[in-house]
């Protein structure tokens, strides 16, 4: 849900009082409008930018709608609101940015270079370490083997697991650790 | 036959080697895997190909030791170098033992 979205359609005075009505109790359209005195198309439309933002729901009641207010959004406040959904926000673009390094280094299942720079390096060999079963110990030779299917430098990358701690090693046995 | 004498030979004596930088048996394990990553390659690729992947492995040793030096990651700078280095003394050899 788009942040901007919700304050705008918040940002308005007719839909502030639909809001209002709706904070009574569960209403139609038809009896919204004769409430505010607007005809139903402007409540329709005004209901159709409250539900857009998250704010209002609806339900079929046989041929008509019922509209009601989404509590659990109305009752947070402003402040972990705007930190709910900008962490939200920072996670999709954190996803963004891990497959657009995905995508770089890894063509055609081979990886083409072991990237240089700590922050890719980690998503690169975090990627790679999905192919390790977690309830499974592996030795070093199979560690190996699995590697060298993405690239010839298997003792690099086999070494920044365990630097990374995403894998353990006890007397030359691995195991992939839950992240 | 020759070439794998010398080639056997050079592994020997250069696993014996130290530069004390790193914990002894840190620095065999590390000289080992380059080995062992020449070998496996020798074995799948042609001289041509060999030459170019070892080459692509010793730039990339390269950035990776010119970035850890500059952060100041002394231990995995020398790891970095030592890998390099390997890796250019087994290129090293004259081209026909290749």
């Amino acid at each position: 849900m788009k942040l901007s979205k919700l304050f705008k359609a918040l940002g308005d005075e007719s839909r502030l009082s639909i809001v209002r009505g709706l904070l009574e109790r569960e209403m139609y359209a038809e009896v919204l409008a004769e409430r505010l005195a607007l005809s139903p198309a402007t409540v329709t439309h005004h209901l159709k930018k409250l539900e857009e933002a998250g704010l209002v729901t609806s339900r079929k009641d046989q041929y008509y709608k019922i509209f009601s207010i989404r509590e659990t959004l109305l009752n947070k406040n402003l402040k972990s609101l705007i930190l709910e959904i900008s962490s939200d926000r920072e996670e999709k673009k954190e996803d963004l940015y891990k497959n657009k390094v995905i995508q770089n280094f890894i063509k055609n299942g081979v990886l083409t270079d072991i990237p240089v720079q700590r922050k890719k390096r980690r998503i690169i060999l975090e990627h790679l370490c999905k192919d390790f079963d977690e309830n499974r110990v592996y030795s070093e030779k199979e560690v190996n083997e699995l590697i060298e299917r993405y690239h010839h430098d298997f003792c690099t990358i086999r070494r920044d697991f365990i630097a990374e701690k995403l894998m353990t090693r006890n007397k030359g046995q691995y195991q992939r650790i839950t992240v | 036959m020759k070439a794998i004498r010398d080639y056997q030979e050079l592994k020997d004596t250069f696993l014996i080697h130290t530069r004390e930088k790193l914990p002894s048996d840190v620095e065999e394990k590390i000289k080992r895997n380059i080995f062992e990553i020449y070998e496996r390659l020798s074995q799948k690729l042609s001289s041509s190909e060999l030459l170019e992947k070892c080459e692509e492995l010793v730039d990339q040793w390269q950035r990776e030791h010119s970035e850890n030096y500059r952060f100041g990651r002394t231990d995995e700078a020398s790891k970095s170098l030592l890998k390099l280095v390997t890796m250019e003394l087994i290129l090293s050899r004259p081209k026909d033992l290749i």
